[in-house]
């Protein structure tokens, strides 16, 4: 058996794509079993339990809009994730660089509020918190332990269709 | 629960602790990004309680509310001051082969006066001042003065 140090790090981590099928997006899980099962512990860590199935729906919406927003910026990017934090969900962008930049985190404010202000998104709390190029174990600490979902880069400019 | 002078106490001595830190801000970028953020956070819960009688007790439901009107247009100076202290307390790597080993590789300490006191808790003072802070508050207020400040 290996040791703690050996096992692999990013093993709770369920990397979310977005695809063009027949011109609908949606957004596909590398594992959907373990998708379903971190989903609805994201809906019992954030209490949202008698709302489970608008919960689940806007939770869809609000992945396509954060790979919407991802698809114009990865230039900057590194790696994004949602997670839990602070009992409400966490959007968290790794950038490609070190500095702070100033325009970068205007834009993430932007979306905060655009989100906040979606009506259809209305059980939803997101905070976006931006981290400069770290190692995985520096990021470890950010990301609740259970719920790591990772924005994949198949076609960073917009969804791909299945099969390609 | 306090009143919104109890906030600007507060806040006061948080930029007395900012001046103090302000004069070695090349050795302190760390503190002034966390003193920064905890004067906004006073200013923030002294105008929810001004302007609608009621503060936040933590720090999501105070981010919630910021995102909401009307006071969204505090939000985008918060949650960079938020985010960059959140840096500052708990970030540090000390990978070698990644860029980011300690905060002043995020932000140089000759740049976190100018970033983020000038550009982002000063914004948000005026802010606080010209649309929710009452009179009393605004007279008691002590804001960020930007000739104080050692930035070229």
């Amino acid at each position: 058996m290996s040791s703690i140090e050996e096992r692999p790090k990013n093993r709770n981590i369920v990397q979310l794509d977005w695809l063009d099928v027949d011109g609908q997006v949606v957004i596909s899980p590398s594992d959907g079993d373990r998708y379903g099962l971190k989903v609805r512990r994201a809906i019992e860590l954030l209490q949202k339990t008698q709302y489970r199935d608008d919960f689940e729906k806007q939770l869809q919406i609000l992945n396509k809009l954060l790979f919407q927003w991802l698809s114009t910026r990865w230039d900057d990017i590194d790696k994004a994730f949602m997670t839990v934090r602070d009992g409400d969900l966490a959007f968290i962008v790794v950038t490609q660089n070190d500095e702070y930049n100033e325009q970068f985190e205007d834009d993430l404010s932007e979306l905060d509020i655009q989100i906040a202000n979606d009506v259809d998104l209305n059980l939803i709390n997101l905070t976006s918190i931006s981290l400069p190029s770290v190692s995985a174990e520096a990021l470890d600490s950010f990301l609740h332990k259970e719920i790591r979902l990772s924005f994949g880069n198949g076609d960073r400019t917009g969804p791909h269709h299945a099969g390609e | 629960m306090a009143t919104e002078l109890d906030h600007i106490t507060l806040a006061n001595k948080n930029n007395a602790a900012l001046l103090y830190l302000a004069k070695k801000h090349t050795e302190y970028p760390e503190w002034i990004s966390t003193v920064a953020f905890y004067k906004a956070l006073q200013i923030v819960e002294a105008s929810f309680v001004a302007h609608s009688g009621v503060g936040c007790h933590d720090h999501p439901s105070r981010l919630r509310r910021l995102r909401e009107a009307p006071y969204q247009s505090m939000y985008k100076h918060f949650r960079v001051l938020w985010s960059a202290s959140t840096v500052a307390r708990y970030l540090y790597d000390n990978q070698s082969q990644n860029k980011y080993a300690s905060f002043e590789d995020f932000m140089p300490a000759d740049k976190v006066l100018k970033m983020l006191v000038c550009r982002r808790l000063l914004p948000l003072e005026g802010i606080a001042v010209q649309h929710f802070l009452s009179d009393k508050g605004k007279e008691a207020l002590k804001k960020v003065h930007k000739p104080s400040l050692p930035i070229n």
